[in-house]
């Protein structure tokens, strides 16, 4: 039945297009209860051809957002478009989005092709088998279309929900929590792949995520999300090392980041951030807080560099140190701070509990946030 | 305090074969991790150290007495669940309590009690919790409590199952960093579970890494990690996963991607010209180097397909003759999608495996495994 010959000459979409959600709110009302805000008015422009992860914990607004540039859910208020066709009040089956969810819902007692083939004869589309034959070309399964879905790997089934996502050629692909439910090994495996079909056929394409190191390692930009606010939207490396406020310093990146307490002296040229009760500093690049205001810090304990005796830096004492072979990984205390600094070392260094070290960090890594509202100061 | 010795250890559930034939010896005072995927029997031994499953054949002894036919609270072993075990309807105080009320182990007066309860509470940061119930605590919080439960009592064997699975990333280093000093201010032997290969190379004292019920490798964390006995092990250590490549040996290299590139055959492997063999190389342990930079160690060429952030570092999936080699970087520069990229690898850090479908042996210079240490034992009994 289908004419592609090689995966690579199939039809590309041709119809990649942008997606911009604009003051996009989600409130529950219910009779006799105080209503709740889910989504608080969300923008986002979405490129033809980009692949956005929202990310957040588990309350933050993702899947609903999701949900309703799907059509699951309604628009309290504000505007979906997909190019300049407005689809908020259209129902999900006429907006030509794709969705995968994040449980697969394939169909245990039919066979792949049939798994494919069910949605499109429901709603009775011409040429489907065409189009299922085509989508198994590119997605190079060709091979398990006749399997039922009990025969496949798990990396396999999350394929096949993927050609369904993808088998109308959606002009816009959702994917809720795509790698959940495969093992460490097969999370890594799937994750690339994706990243490259993506890349090929040029879906725009949002991902929903908990994960941040699969939203990091996935998105060409991601939207960080908490208490249905996007916290910022940015490429990876300006998530990772540009934060905008303390909850996205801690949500993204592990180990955790490091968050204590400081105070900004600045004497002229050079801007210090001191730590504890006269165990020193570090040194920053932030210009704009005066001398003497209370700051939170935060250091990553990948940024941290330890080193013995007394030079500039942060005077600390391990309290553990745990070797990881590929690295390790001291917690360290600081005179008058409760919170542990944990610093990740080299893999050929070794630390005692009780010894003292000195930790720096490069001044562009060291970042200052308002202690009431978590803002970076910069 | 004391030794714990498995001896031929196996037992099924119907077809299912759980623990097969497993024979181990961990020292007193031992920090012992039992690491392997679900499924691997991890559980399954740790419930026959406790007396928990009647064992279908094998033996366990704990200081030097065999216990096998014994009960569980006559092997004073104190042991964890993953799934907490807290009584709901007794508060915090309580549960901690009951360890040393049951009696059979010893009597302790309500000051006595109390006064390990307190150390207990103290060290792991619970004491504003006694007068709750189970029901009114976090996960972390009864996770904690669980653990505190084995502790308060002293027992000859800590038996913990993975005792921080329920936390969340950030708590649960910040326990692990705590719980090795716990058991080295304890010192009392201990064997804890796991499928997390951080937490075990934490940890551990030595680590044993089961698959399907069966030893595959045991050592110190340091031996697993740089001697893998087997792509299995290789495998389970380190994230990204371990990139296996199938080669050919010839004039002392092995040949890579169809000849595209090669590295030195490491010093120890016994092979010869023409066989086939499976190369593996840790993603941390390839360099992405600079063209001018005068490298020791082979050297491999690539085109970077995707450079993706994985927090700090990059990484990089890169075409090498053919191959998707995974490869971590410190940093963006120099390795754009679509580039070029010259690596090194050193040649202590090139793994030699036997070649094949599924998981195959290591080559080269003998390794610890579970078959060559049970043999040594044998040989001692017998005499």
């Amino acid at each position: 039945m289908t004419t592609a010959t090689t995966p690579a000459a199939g039809p590309k979409t041709a119809t990649a297009q942008s997606l911009t959600l604009t003051d996009l709110v989600k409130t529950y009302m219910a009779k006799g209860r105080e209503s709740f805000a889910a989504v608080k008015g969300i923008n986002l422009d979405i490129a033809p051809g980009e692949l956005i992860a929202l990310l957040g914990p588990s309350g933050c607004g993702k899947t609903t957002t999701l949900r309703m540039i799907a059509g699951l859910e309604t628009v309290t208020s504000g505007s979906i478009k997909i190019g300049d066709r407005e689809i908020s009040q259209l129902p999900a089956s006429k907006r030509g989005i794709g969705v995968g969810f994040e449980s697969y819902a394939l169909y245990p007692p039919m066979s792949v092709r049939e798994n494919l083939l069910y949605g499109l004869k429901a709603r009775k589309v011409k040429g489907a088998e065409q189009m299922v034959s085509s989508i198994s070309t590119r997605l190079e399964m060709d091979d398990m279309m006749d399997l039922r879905p009990a025969g496949l790997s798990s990396g396999q089934k999350q394929r096949v929900a993927l050609a369904r996502a993808l088998v109308r050629n959606p002009p816009v692909l959702l994917l809720d929590e795509p790698l959940s439910h495969l093992d460490a090994s097969a999370r890594q495996r799937v994750r690339r792949e994706l990243k490259v079909l993506q890349r090929e056929f040029g879906y725009t394409t949002i991902v929903v995520t908990h994960d941040q190191v699969e939203a990091l390692s996935l998105a060409d930009r991601l939207a960080v999300m908490d208490a249905g606010v996007v916290q910022q939207f940015g490429t990876p490396d300006e998530v990772f090392d540009d934060p905008a406020n303390l909850f996205v310093a801690q949500f993204v990146g592990e180990p955790q980041i490091n968050v204590v307490r400081g105070v900004v002296r600045s004497d002229g040229g050079t801007v210090r951030v001191e730590i504890g009760t006269d165990a020193g500093s570090l040194p920053t690049t932030v210009t704009g807080v005066a001398d003497g205001t209370e700051v939170a810090v935060g250091v990553r304990p990948q940024d941290c560099t330890v080193s013995a005796g007394d030079g500039t830096g942060l005077r600390t004492t391990v309290a553990y140190f745990e070797h990881l072979l590929e690295f390790g990984l001291a917690t360290t205390t600081v005179a008058g701070v409760q919170e542990g600094i944990v610093v990740q070392t080299p893999a050929q260094e070794s630390y005692e509990p009780e010894q003292k070290v000195v930790i720096g960090a490069p001044a562009e890594r060291v970042y200052l946030f308002d202690t009431e509202t978590g803002d970076r100061l910069r | 305090m004391a030794t714990v010795t498995l001896k031929g250890l196996s037992k099924s559930y119907g077809k299912t074969q759980a623990v097969r034939d497993l024979s181990v010896d961990i020292e007193d005072g031992e920090f012992f991790v039992i690491l392997g995927p679900s499924g691997a029997g991890k559980t399954t031994t740790l419930k026959s150290v406790a007396g928990l499953v009647d064992v279908d054949g094998g033996s366990v002894t704990i200081g030097g007495k065999d216990v096998t036919l014994v009960e569980p609270y006559h092997r004073n072993v104190a042991m964890a669940f993953e799934s907490y075990a807290l009584y709901p309807q007794k508060t915090v105080s309580d549960n901690l309590a009951s360890p040393l009320k049951s009696g059979r182990t010893g009597k302790y007066t309500d000051a006595q009690q109390k006064e390990r309860i307190d150390q207990v509470t103290t060290t792991l940061g619970i004491n504003h919790l006694l007068n709750r119930f189970p029901r009114e605590l976090s996960n972390g919080q009864r996770q904690r409590v669980a653990l505190g439960r084995v502790l308060v009592r002293p027992a000859d064997v800590y038996l913990l199952d993975e005792p921080l699975s329920h936390l969340d990333a950030k708590l649960r280093a910040a326990m692990r960093a705590e719980l090795k000093q716990l058991g080295a201010m304890s010192k009392t032997t201990t064997v804890y579970v796991t499928h997390d290969y951080q937490e075990a190379l934490a940890l551990g004292d030595r680590i044993a890494v089961l698959r399907d019920g069966a030893l595959v490798q045991i050592g110190t964390p340091e031996d697993i990690w740089r001697r893998p006995a087997d792509t299995f092990v290789a495998r389970a250590l380190g994230q990204p996963e371990i990139n296996l490549l199938d080669g050919e040996v010839e004039d002392g290299r092995i040949r890579l991607g169809g000849g595209a590139f090669d590295v030195p055959v490491p010093a120890g492997v016994d092979v010869r010209g023409g066989d086939r063999v499976r190369v593996g190389l840790r993603p941390c342990d390839i360099h992405v180097v600079g063209d001018q930079a005068a490298g020791s160690g082979p050297r491999l060429t690539g085109t970077v397909v995707l450079a993706e952030r994985l927090g700090r570092n990059i990484e990089l999936t890169v075409d090498v003759g053919g191959e998707q080699v995974i490869v971590l970087s410190s940093g963006r520069e120099g390795v754009d999608e679509g580039g070029q990229v010259s690596m090194t690898v050193a040649e202590h850090d090139i793994h030699v495996f036997a070649a094949g479908e599924g998981d195959t042996s290591r080559l080269g210079a003998d390794h610890d495994t579970g078959r060559t240490r049970g043999g040594v034992e044998e040989v001692e009994t017998a005499q």
